[in-house]
């Protein structure tokens, strides 16, 4: 280390400890970097709460602390005699202070504020699933108060967006590549405020966001999406259960859920009703379904088909249930109906390759079905169409988005007939069946098959769809999560 | 037990009752393929598990009856004798079906000498159980197949091939499982074995830890209780360890209905609360080995049994007695447990305190005979747990006759209500040294809980194990 950035790093320091002065009561002028780590300790050491413990380990180490570097500094500041406490203060928070990268990073409050934490749609291009209701939502939050946020690239802190993930974040259309400019050397320290996690937080962000839950002071409000990676655990990998289960840990110390339907909800309830036996209340949990939305692209007539089109859009994997509805469909062909059957979706190669070799032996039988991989938008919204009728017997759904963009393409759905799918199709235009039975599939594609006024009933109905978009959601959703958390 | 033999003329009296299996394999192949053409899933799941040789897992059951029905059974029946023919099939044993037979699957507790609360309540079953007919099972090394235990081998505790020589199938029939698994492999076949077998299934609940609390349990723990928790999920019941447990249990269930799954019923049935007698022998090197003094005489011993994992608190007990001492009240601290994950900080706070002159020391691989005078000699004990699915050493503390501080909520509440205790809040390290001083400063106090413990009648283990019993009979 050089003269000039120890220089650096000191002065960097001083600056974050001046910008937390006021919060923890301490006048910071005139005062030297090292005077002032003493005043901020002896304040805390005096009334050491947790938030005043959490921001002064922040502000120290230029990073979020983890839960027992909290406990670590309050414990430490207890027992320590006024010469002491500095020492305790740095020993406590030793662990992140050498995990953050950058002895540069200055600090930025963000007080009473609304941090809202969209780290993955800044990083990354994709656009589906919680990344499209995460896009849809915040750009319609306008109000001043609202501070976008990122992790840091060695996940120590939030940053402000760079232009580049701000557009990917407010602005995304296809074909949008990832940002590129440097990060912000500047940490968030987000204090008295609101902390938003509308993005299910990768795993190496789940201790801090822990101990921000926990001690910061903010309220934290999450959207839940589906508690898929416990119950279906047998169809996910360790690691994914294993990151839900500490996500919980986050959820519970979280001030509200918003579940994106019903049936999430209720997951979230389960959790929280389990909270009783280690003496925690945990959060409120709200539902708000999803809006049903069209796809995006453009809309062109059906294309006229000699026969009809029955279609399966979601990633192959058996939580969706692909081969179950194969099965169904070799047991109507075998009936002697004629149909085409088309899979659209990408997946693991263990799941395609099953999926795949049942095609291949249905294909050589002399029926019709197929599977479509990385299919466009405009060639998606047409498929859901041109179907006759749109299948998605899934397992487990926190929504089922698939259903609501087949009912918003006027396509009538057949789905399962219980949880988030039964809601959705509430509004009319499918037909549920038991999705553990291939008979019960079978019996429904053939009445959409054959009976021409069923299936126009079910087209008509599609109509009902309510026409509330994603304005609505994103202010309901906002007085959930902000409003009536600070209430 | 009601063994109906092995291979297709086990299918062909399981499948076909009142058909008296043909003579040769082939006859009975075609009596099969004529008697199920459609095979159900459960049916499927008996076909593979007999011709196979394997459990199969429930993906390789919904492909069986799959392709039974589109291309016929006949052809899956035979694919499922040939899958027998690699090598590394060879070693699979046949395997008998037995009906109307109590499964106890113990597999871990027969290969371990560790005495944790998981194992007690397993050897606690099986003890009361095989007098009542219940067969104890295991895994073979692939983890495909039942094998029962031995008995002999069990009351042993020979831990070296304690197997049986054949492989058994249930088809009805009651299955329990006391352990929880963390071999995928293993779990995967158990959540098949109980939604197709028919038999009455049931999973002692001890807690789902690393579910609620994942922030405190083992790297990689959570992943794998999640496929645990899978099986679960298809069982009958589960027969919880305390209420607390069973309200974890209650809420998962809810949480089942976005699949579509009822769940298993949830029950509770309290674990035993029993300290054995001290053997007088012992009693001199115990006090050797736990009590201090100082200028003034003996110091009061206060005593915290458990591993030094996250969950107990371990840090918390370390900086109340601290707060303590600093105050000036004259005690020990003893810790009883090993090491555990994150187990670092505990170990280097210790080292610092005893280097401060702080009597406080950490013992492990104490030997039951002293830690049942470990909990007579204490003045009081100390478990300000995190979560706890029931807390066996409070049990065990207040049954010697000794106070406990014990957090105040959950299994640890549950057992306080019958007396004895000192409730805190273990998120609060004050609470915590609170609730020391007062047994530390008021002697009369700490005497009134120590008789409230001593009039505490104990729960035998039989007792328990015969609670759980006729929760599987009903």
């Amino acid at each position: 280390m050089t003269a000039a950035t120890v220089t650096a790093s000191v002065a960097a320091l001083h600056q974050r400890l001046t910008v937390v002065a006021p919060v923890l009561a301490v006048d910071a002028a005139e005062l030297s970097v090292g005077t002032l780590l003493a005043a901020l300790a002896d304040s805390v050491a005096a009334r050491p709460t947790a938030d005043r413990v959490w921001v002064l380990a922040t502000a120290i180490a230029g990073g979020y602390p983890s839960p027992t570097e909290v406990d670590a500094v309050r414990r430490g500041l207890e027992l320590a005699s006024p010469a002491e406490r500095l020492g305790a203060c740095l020993a406590g928070v030793a662990v992140t202070a050498s995990a953050v990268r950058s002895g540069d990073i200055t600090a930025e409050l963000v007080d009473t504020g609304v941090l809202v934490d969209v780290d993955f749609c800044a990083r990354n291009c994709h656009n589906t699933g919680i990344q499209r209701v995460v896009r849809s939502t915040v750009r319609h939050w306008d109000d001043p108060r609202v501070v976008l946020a990122a992790w840091s690239s060695d996940g120590t802190g939030y940053r402000r967006l760079t232009p580049g993930q701000e557009r990917l974040v407010t602005a995304w259309r296809s074909g949008l590549g990832p940002a590129t400019e440097p990060e912000s050397d500047v940490l968030l320290i987000p204090v008295g405020g609101t902390v938003l996690l509308p993005e299910v937080p990768a795993h190496r962000y789940l201790e801090r966001l822990t101990a921000i839950a926990q001690h910061s002071g903010n309220r934290t409000g999450l959207i839940g999406y589906d508690a898929i990676p416990l119950v279906s655990a047998d169809f996910v990998s360790e690691d994914e259960s294993d990151r839900f289960a500490h996500y919980l840990t986050v959820v519970k110390h979280s001030t509200v859920v918003s579940g994106i339907s019903e049936t999430t909800a209720d997951e979230f309830r389960g959790f929280v009703d389990a909270l009783d036996a280690q003496g925690l209340t945990g959060p409120r949990v709200e539902a708000l379904l999803l809006p049903t939305a069209r796809p995006p692209g453009e809309i062109t007539p059906p294309a006229p088909r000699e026969i009809p089109l029955v279609l399966m859009v979601g990633s192959i994997e058996p939580r969706k249930n692909q081969l179950g509805v194969l099965a169904a469909a070799q047991s109507l062909w075998n009936e002697g109906l004629k149909f085409e059957l088309l899979f659209i979706g990408g997946g693991g190669a263990v799941q395609v390759g099953d999926l795949d070799r049942g095609i291949q032996r249905a294909r050589a039988k002399g029926h019709a079905v197929s599977h479509g991989r990385g299919v466009g938008d405009d060639e998606l919204a047409a498929a859901y169409r041109d179907a006759r009728f749109f299948v998605f017997p899934s397992l487990q759904e926190g929504y089922g988005l698939p259903v609501a963009e087949a009912l918003a393409s006027g396509t009538p759905v057949i789905t399962t007939r219980y949880g988030s799918t039964a809601e959705v199709a509430a509004v009319g235009g499918c037909l549920l069946v038991d999705p553990r039975d291939d008979a019960d599939i079978a019996r429904a594609m053939r009445t959409l098959l054959t009976d021409d006024a069923e299936l126009a009933r079910l087209v008509a109905e599609t109509a009902n769809l309510d026409s509330a978009g994603w304005p609505e959601y994103a202010a309901k959703l906002w007085d959930q999560l902000v409003e009536e958390a600070a209430a | 037990m009601t063994d109906l033999g092995t291979g297709t003329r086990a299918l062909v009296r399981a499948l076909l009752p009142g058909v008296e299996p043909a003579r040769t394999e082939r006859d009975r192949l075609r009596q099969l393929a004529d008697g199920v053409p459609q095979p159900t899933a459960r049916e499927s799941w008996l076909l593979l598990s007999v011709l196979s040789r394997r459990l199969p897992l429930g993906p390789e059951v919904d492909a069986f009856r799959r392709a039974a029905a589109a291309d016929g059974v006949a052809g899956q029946l035979a694919a499922s004798i040939r899958s027998r023919r690699s090598p590394a099939r060879w070693r699979d044993l046949p395997v008998h079906v037995v009906t109307d037979t109590v499964l106890l699957d113990v597999h871990d507790s027969a290969f371990t000498r560790l005495v944790t609360g998981v194992q007690r309540v397993s050897r606690a079953l099986a003890d009361s159980w095989m007098p009542r007919g219940a067969v104890l099972v295991g895994w073979n090394a692939s983890r495909t197949q039942l094998l029962p235990i031995r008995p002999d081998a069990w009351t042993e505790r020979s831990r070296r091939s304690p197997f049986e020589r054949r492989a058994i199938v249930p088809w009805g029939g009651w299955f329990t499982l006391p352990e929880v698994v963390t071999d995928v492999n293993r779990t995967r076949r158990i959540a098949a074995l109980a939604e197709h077998s028919g038999a009455r299934s049931m999973l002692i609940g001890d807690d789902a830890i690393p579910l609620t609390t994942a922030e405190t349990t083992g790297p990689k723990m959570p992943g794998v209780f999640a496929k645990y928790l899978v099986a679960a999920s298809r069982m009958d019941v589960v027969a919880c360890i305390s209420e607390a447990a069973a309200t974890e249990y209650s809420g998962w269930k809810r949480i089942l209905a976005s699949a579509g799954l009822e769940g298993p019923e949830i029950r509770t049935v309290m674990l035993a609360e029993t300290a054995p007698a001290a053997d007088p022998a012992a009693r001199a090197s115990a006090e050797a080995r736990f009590l201090s003094s100082d200028a003034e005489g003996t110091l009061p011993l206060v005593l915290c049994v458990g591993s030094h994992e996250p969950r107990k608190n371990h840090d918390a007990v370390l900086h109340a007695a601290e707060l303590l001492w600093r105050e000036g009240h004259r005690f020990s601290l003893v810790f009883i447990g090993g090491n555990a994950w994150n187990s670092e900080a505990f170990r280097m706070r210790l080292t610092e305190l005893r280097a401060g002159g702080r009597e406080v020391q950490a013992l492990r691989g104490i030997d039951d005979a002293l830690l049942w005078w470990a909990y007579r000699l204490a003045a009081f004990t100390v478990f300000p747990s995190i979560n706890e699915g029931f807390g066996l050493p409070v049990a065990e503390s207040l049954q010697s006759g000794t106070p406990v501080v014990a957090s105040g909520f959950g299994s640890l509440a549950e057992i306080a209500a019958g007396g004895g205790c000192v409730l805190v809040d273990p998120h609060d390290d004050a609470s915590i040294a609170a609730g020391m001083r007062e047994l530390l400063v008021d002697p009369a106090r700490r005497d009134a809980l120590a008789a409230e413990a001593a009039a505490r009648p104990p729960r035998e283990w039989e007792d328990y194990a015969a609670q759980v019993w006729n929760v599987l009979m009903e």
